[in-house]
């Protein structure tokens, strides 16, 4: 069965293309045409890089795992990546068709000759001739970048608009969300040289297969690294298909590290590649064939409401920060820092905040779909929803620690144990519940009886009164 | 013509009626027709049963309404279809039957009388939706005929192109006329769409065709693609072949098409013929298919500036600025003839480099600098050197701060850490910095080996005995210390071993059962629930029916999975038999026996002892489980098992739960547990105190009235020495109660494995026959037959018989044999049972006894050589058997540097990883010793199949470790090579990796490893290493010197470990 979707156009100005010198420029222009959801053409950014070759990879690979479904041979959406700029940071976002795999490339002010100056987040049209173009650049080429055109309507005299339609996959747009709760439990794991780095990457699979879909485990022996399949005593990162990183290849020669990342638990790992003048960051899902869309890791903040009164003061001193520090706002605005790291969970999950674990800060975008509907579509928290409306939850029991609450399944009467403590553990009877432990969010049930849990708290309160 | 009358036409297959009937009607009389039409075809797409005319003849049987309506009917259907719906019905057509050319001719028509205005745009979104499993059912004929007849435009999408081209070239077996006729024929195409082929993915075959091999005794055809028709038409005057040759070099240097297309691109672009004139003026694209990363497209751009460079016309800066980016590719040909055309341009003579400013010095050093990081060894000697001359140069002309010495010292930092020594410490002389250690941290000194030989003297000399450090410190050191065997139940077991901890009450025991019916994470986790049964399994507290409803529910349900990993819905016998236990403890059902399902080797064992536990549900047993493991890996601790024997007082005592908690008994601390079993006196059941006194190492012997028991004593004589023979210990039982007693393997006797690597005519498993690599494990001790019947047919009265002869099979081996000499039978089957094809099954198997893993280790090494050259498969998890050997306290016995090796030789992705580890893990903490190794690596090559690659590969990798594992390999590889009679294939890479190990450490290979070396004459690779390995002296030992004291440090640790315990 189809994954639901919805539709989406690409307008554009123009087509994205490499422009040669001509008597205005002085060198060939690299011009990434821009669009919003609101059929706005943003002008973020005009300037030179200083390392033209590396851009042009950085952007390619990037294109290349938005491309890519890594799980199974379908032939991918078309789908653009998004960039977002503000003064301290160009940023190019891009989510694999398969939803398992995050990529974004971090490019400062000094990746530059020119300040950045736009603020935003729009689409970047992502097209063969400009792909081609990227594969061509060379460092010793004088190349401009041009983040969207001021004089737009010079350029649609003079071109050709491009229209794109595709069919938006919601856990695509899900996945973007969810991937922000992840990044910010990841802690830096292990660390190597580039050109280490780079017998490693070319030691992994190039195809998925039955060792590339299995877990291993990135260890480090001596100066070396490698994949084992048991999870080791040192330092070791979680690694099931292995081919998806094989993308970062042709990014390492010239960097100067790689840095992985990974979480306690989860089987997330990140793997950062740092160049003199930029960052590469690629996010991938714990299991092959799982995206970040079905991980449920923001469910239960959502669920719990935690924040929820906070969310439009955050949202509103957002303001296109490149660093958004939760404890640093929480102190500024006189509040509780849980309710601060709730508010920006939320507002990551409607893609208004990305997560950047090597600043160890969140930062502002904003994007260019309707995210907040996505929201509404979270499965598993609209099936709760509906169970607690048709009085599929009741209450068995509550103390200062637990709340029994049981819960109408299919054929059977679910028992679930919500633990109030933050360190507890929450349990409930149904399958998917014994299968994962809540690796993968909670339940529909767990919701249901969160749900219930601030319900009937919420009357207690107001018995009380 | 109304609808029914069209539904009929349809329904009888009369495409051509279809089509006159639809010619004379207007847009809104096909409106009307569109819905019923579209009905119908929305059936047959969804396969619904469609009732045809009584008298159809097209519907010739009845079973054409099981299969789905015959092609004429379905040809019909889409005719219909295509004439009347809208565009929105005809996006998404999946009504599929074979277009031929008549039908193509009737949708032509019905297409050519309607003439929609949305034709070209209907176009379009097809072509938008074919994907690759999908392609458009429009074919290119029928698209080309509309271009023609001017009813719609050229589309723009690139499927019109590679459709064009798939239609042009024939299939195999077809030779038609020849394509450029055909091209000739439609002049149009010359135009405008014979240039997009450049620019779309049409594949190899589709440029050039291999000529079709003429099976009636002919010539073989030349099938002209598209690559012969163009260079065909070119010559004929019909194309420019300037443009050609333009368009094609635009086409590779661009990098956007796939390797193939690429591939038969830059075939035609070599037909051409490009004169020198032509590369010339084409060097900026010859500069960028440099970097287009396809190994064939590389490789020509290269040879291309090669004859420019030999007449005189490179554009040498351009060459050098785009260098870099060949060193993107892994293979070595292209980068390494792109480096001696870089050295060419640098100067023929080698003595002066040739170019005109230091912007471009720069530039070359650039370049070598990239391929330093190039995997081959070859092109980093070649970058190496070039970066030599480059320094040179630049020592007599420049400062130190200059960009060029900035650029080679950022290279050199990059690279030194990868680089083999030989090269780091090349490349070190060049920017004059110090080649890095092989370990980083080789900082051995006189205080470090003083303390060592303190550590070594302050031993027991016992201590030192058992752990084979005999002699003095000056006789010992600075030599490897001898292989680790210590006699089998001296070393302790439990100091690196996890604790299990037992489930804690009910509900604990729910939670765990639920998971386990999902996912089983290991044996471990079986053994808790196990354990946990009796404990808790007769509690019904409130709210116990509530919390078990959706585990019950679940159970006996099919998992949904095509591998259960967890026990519901699982295919072998001892996970449906766990099952079935889980229902008996919340349910109170009878226990259904698995006798339909085949089962080997332990596991009927391992189902016995959840019957015996199901009895005790039923009997409302609470007693402790004898045979629960306190530590991970089955391990019980002696004095919790003298407790539980306690706990259960008078009361009886299940077989197989004793026999396996027995068998289970750790090393540590038995002294305290005889004692406080020696304290208990007769106060444990019947003669249970003398067996286990005797378990313990006690003085207590079996009598003739222990005849009932005597597999448990002989479980118990295993236990106490499980390398001796049980035989003097047992001979109180008398001769009736040692007749037939423990003949197996690791019976009565020990069991000796001998083995060695055979070529075996396979029999037909999994491959064709043929001869095929193979290990013949033997084991000493009588063959005993399966303890199960292989196959029972699914009737009552054979699950009734099957029933009855499984007990008395059973009781009868249950009372002879342990089951630990049916761990050797596992091997010997021809397809791998259900029971072996999850891991936490596999892991259960080394849980039986934990003392000795060779059984496990033998079916490891007998499954993997299975699948030596097969990838890995999830319902073949080899890589399980190895987990024995990551116990940090079990020596490595023959059959474990057998499984590993084996292993590493392996493709299995998963298998190889693990032994990987194993190896690794193994040298770390001085468990495997290069001797023995070593003499298993020769016995394994000694058939000549394994394959020397993949030993260097993986030897390269547990080199990478540190000095200790690079002096295992060296020493492995050198007895190895001493071995060669004659070279073998690969033979370069084994003495690369030697000489890189040996130069590391300072060492020189051995007399007998040199001896085979002078054989090694010429000019090959492998002459030239042997003559480098040859010429290498001895050097300041300082990483041998840290080797050894690593493996003495372990050693000490271990020997230190075992003293403090004692």
């Amino acid at each position: 069965m189809a994954s639901p979707s919805v539709a989406y156009t690409y307008r554009y100005p123009f087509p994205s293309a490499l422009k040669p010198a001509s008597n205005d420029n002085a060198h060939p222009e690299l011009r990434l045409a821009t669009c919003t959801g609101a059929d706005e053409h943003p002008h973020f950014f005009a300037g030179a890089p200083r390392q033209a070759h590396l851009l042009g990879k950085l952007l390619l690979v990037l294109s290349d795992v938005v491309r890519t479904h890594f799980y199974q041979p379908f032939r991918p959406a078309l789908l653009d990546p998004v960039v977002t700029a503000s003064e301290g940071m160009l940023r190019f976002e891009g989510f694999s068709s398969c939803c398992g795999v995050y990529a974004r490339a971090d490019l400062p002010p000094a990746a530059f000759d020119a300040e950045i100056t736009g603020r935003g987040t729009t689409n970047v049209d992502f097209n063969d001739p400009m792909r081609s173009a990227l594969a061509r650049m060379r460092d010793h080429d004088e190349i401009r970048l041009a983040v969207g055109r001021d004089e737009v309507v010079l350029e649609q005299d003079g071109g050709r608009a491009v229209e794109k339609k595709v069919k938006l996959p919601v856990r695509w747009l899900k996945g973007f969300g969810e991937v922000q709760a992840y990044q910010a439990d990841l802690e830096p794991k292990l660390e190597v040289p580039a050109a280490e780095a780079l017998r490693f990457v070319r030691g992994l699979p190039k195809s998925q297969g039955a060792g590339a879909r299995r877990r291993g485990y990135v260890v480090q022996s001596g100066r070396a690294l490698r994949v084992s399949p048991r999870e080791g005593r040192g330092p070791t990162v979680p690694l099931a298909g292995g081919h998806r990183v094989r993308v970062l290849e042709s990014l390492l020669p010239g960097a100067r590290r790689l840095r992985i990342w990974s979480d306690d638990g989860t089987g997330v790992s990140a793997w950062e590649i740092e160049h003199e003048t930029a960052r590469f960051f690629l996010v991938l899902s714990p299991e092959l064939h799982r995206g970040f869309s079905g991980e449920g890791q923001l469910l239960d903040l959502l669920a719990s409401g935690i924040g929820r009164d906070l969310l439009a003061t955050v949202r509103g001193r957002l303001a296109w920060q490149t660093r958004i520090d939760p404890d640093a706002l929480a102190d500024d605005l006189g509040v509780p820092a849980d309710k601060v790291h709730g508010a920006l969970a939320a507002l990551g999950a409607r893609g208004l905040a990305g997560y950047d674990a090597a600043d160890g800060a969140f930062f502002h975008r904003e994007l260019p779909f309707d995210a907040a509907a996505v929201e509404a579509l979270q499965p598993r928290l609209k099936n709760a929803r509906k169970l607690l409306d048709e009085d599929g939850a009741r209450l068995l029991s509550r103390d200062a620690e637990t709340v029994d609450v049981e819960v109408q399944g299919t054929g059977v009467r679910h028992q679930v144990r919500l633990a109030l403590s933050p360190d507890g553990v929450h349990r409930c009877t149904c399958r998917w519940w014994s299968r994962y432990q809540g690796a993968r969010g909670p339940c529909k049930h767990v919701l249901v009886a969160r749900l219930l849990a601030d319900e009937v708290g919420s009357i207690g309160h107001a018995s009380e009164a | 013509m109304d609808a029914d009358q069209l539904l009929d036409l349809i329904l009888r297959g009369e495409s051509e009626r279809v089509v006159e009937a639809l010619a004379p009607l207007s847009d809104a009389e096909r409106r009307k027709l569109s819905r019923p039409v579209a009905q119908l075809c929305r059936k047959m797409e969804l396969g619904h049963e469609i009732e045809p005319p009584a008298d159809a003849t097209v519907w010739r049987k009845q079973r054409q309404r099981v299969l789905g309506p015959p092609p004429p009917v379905l040809e019909a259907a889409c005719l219909a279809r295509y004439g009347v719906c809208p565009r929105s019905q005809l996006r998404s057509n999946r009504l599929w039957f074979f277009w031929n050319e008549a039908a193509e001719a009737r949708l032509l028509r019905i297409l050519r009388d309607r003439r929609p205005d949305f034709l070209s745009d209907w176009i379009g979104d097809v072509y938008d939706q074919a994907s690759d499993e999908d392609p458009a059912q429009l074919r290119w004929p029928v698209v080309r005929a509309l271009i023609r007849e001017g009813l719609v435009d050229r589309p723009a999408h690139p499927d019109y192109v590679t459709s064009m081209a798939a239609h042009f070239v024939p299939r195999w077996g077809q030779v038609p006329k020849h394509l450029s006729q055909r091209l000739l024929d439609d002049p149009g195409l010359l135009d405008d769409e014979v240039w997009w082929l450049f620019e779309v993915d049409i594949g190899r075959d589709a440029w050039f065709r291999k000529p079709v091999p003429e099976t009636r005794g002919g010539e073989p055809q030349t099938v002209e693609a598209w690559g012969g028709a163009l260079l065909r038409l070119s010559r004929d005057g019909h194309l420019d072949r300037d443009r050609l040759l333009s368009k094609a070099f635009e086409a590779l240097s661009r990098s956007a098409l796939n390797s193939s297309s690429l591939t038969g691109i830059r075939r035609f672009a070599e037909y051409l013929e490009p004169t020198l004139d032509d590369l010339a003026s084409r060097q900026s694209e010859l500069f960028r298919m440099l970097g287009c990363g396809e190994s064939p497209v590389v490789g020509w751009a290269v040879k291309c500036l090669g004859q420019l460079q030999r007449r005189g016309r490179l554009d040498a800066e351009g060459f050098v600025r785009a260098l870099p980016t060949v060193f993107e590719i892994s293979a070595k040909s292209h980068p390494l003839r792109a480096l001696k055309l870089l050295e060419k341009v640098l100067g023929a003579g080698g003595s002066e480099v040739d170019l005109p400013d230091d912007e471009l010095r720069v530039a070359v050093a650039e370049a070598a600098g990239r391929a330093l990081l190039h995997p081959s060894r070859d092109v980093q000697d070649r970058a190496v050197a070039i970066l030599e001359r480059l320094a040179t140069q630049h020592q007599e002309t420049d400062q130190e701060t200059s960009p060029l010495a900035t650029v080679v010292a950022r290279h050199a930092e990059a690279a030194l850490p990868t680089l083999a020594p030989a090269q780091a410490d090349q490349l070190a002389r060049v920017v004059g910095a110090e080649a890095p250690t092989s370990s980083g941290d080789e900082t051995l000194d006189a205080d470090e080996i003083e303390q060592l030989r303190r550590r070594f003297e302050g031993l027991r000399d016992d201590v030192r005995r058992v752990h084979g450090l005999e002699g003095s410190w000056d006789e010992m050191w600075p030599h490897l210390p001898p292989a680790w065997s210590p006699p089998a139940g001296t070393p302790p077991r439990l100091a690196h071993v996890e604790r299990i901890e037992p489930i804690a009450d009910w509900e604990e025991l729910v939670d765990a059962a639920s998971h386990a019916a999902e996912v089983v994470e290991s044996a471990d986790e079986i053994e808790r629930i196990l354990a946990g049964l009796p404990r808790f399994g007769t509690q019904r507290p409130d709210g116990f029916e509530r919390r078990t409803e959706a585990l019950a529910a679940s159970l006996g349900q099919p998992s949904g999975e095509f591998q259960p990993r967890g026990l519901r819905g699982a295919w072998s016998s001892v996970a449906s038999d766990l099952e079935d236990l889980l229902r008996i403890w919340l349910r109170g059902q009878r226990f259904r026996a698995s006798y339909i399902r085949r089962s080997i080797g332990p596991f009927p064992f391992f189902s016995r002892r959840v019957r015996e536990i199901a009895v005790r549900l039923r009997a409302q047993r609470t007693d402790p489980l004898l045979a629960a493991p306190t530590h991970s890996g089955g391990w019980i601790e002696p004095e919790e098992l003298v407790r539980r024997l306690e706990a259960l007082g008078d009361r009886p005592h299940d077989p197989c739960d004793l026999v396996q908690a027995l068998l289970r008994l750790a090393p540590d601390g038995r002294e305290q547990a005889l004692d406080r079993a020696g304290r208990l006196g007769d106060r444990l059941h019947g003669r249970l105190g003398p067996l286990t006194r005797f378990a313990l190492g006690g003085d207590d012997r079996p009598t003739s009235a222990d005849r009932k028991l005597r597999l448990a004593w002989l479980a118990a004589a295993r236990s106490r020495d499980p390398s001796g023979s049980a035989r003097p210990f047992l001979e109180g039982l008398g001769r009736r109660g040692l007749r037939g007693l423990g003949a197996g393997p690791d019976g009565m006797e020990p069991a000796e494995i001998r083995w060695a690597a055979t070529t075996v005519r396979q029999r037909g498993a999994w491959v064709s026959s043929g001869s095929y690599p193979h290990l013949d494990i033997s084991t000493s001790g009588k063959e005993q037959p399966l303890t199960e019947p292989h196959e029972v047919a699914w009737t009552p009265l054979h699950v009734r018989a099957g029933r009855a002869i499984r007990r008395w099979i059973g009781r009868a081996l249950a009372e002879t044999d342990l089951p630990t000499a049916a761990l050797y039978r596992i091997a010997d089957y021809t397809w791998e049972p259900a029971d072996l094809q999850t891991e936490w099954q596999i892991d259960w198997l080394r849980t039986l006894w934990p003392a000795r893993a060779d059984g496990v280790l033998a079916a490891g090494a007998r499954w993997t050589i299975r699948r030596l050259d097969m990838a890995a498969s999830g319902t073949s998890p080899n890589h399980a058997y190895l987990t024995p050997l990551f116990d940090v306290d079990r020596p490595w016995t023959d059959l474990a540097y057998l499984a590993t090796v084996t292993a590493l030789m392996s493709r299995d992705a998963d298998a190889r990883p693990a032994a990987l580890d194993a190896l690794i893990e193994g040298i770390e903490d001085g468990r495997v010793h290069p001797e023995p190794l070593a003499d298993v690596v020769v016995r394994f090559f000694a058939q000549g199949w394994a394959k020397t690659n993949r030993l260097a590969e993986t030897l390269d990798e547990v080199s990478r470790v540190g000095p200790l594992h690079q002096l295992v390999v060296a020493r492995v590889l050198g007895a190895l090579v001493s071995t060669w009679t004659e070279r073998p294939h690969g033979a370069h890479l084994v003495l690369q990796l030697l000489l890189d190990c040996l130069e590391a450490l300072g060492d020189v290979p051995t007399a007998s490893t040199s001896e085979v070396l002078k054989g090694f004459q010429g000019q090959s690779k492998t002459a030239k290493l042997a003559r480098r390995l040859r010429k290498l002296e001895p050097t300041a030992d300082r990483a041998k010197r840290s080797a050894v004291a690593q493996a003495f440090r372990a050693r000490l640790d271990r020997c230190e470990l075992a003293a403090s315990l004692d």
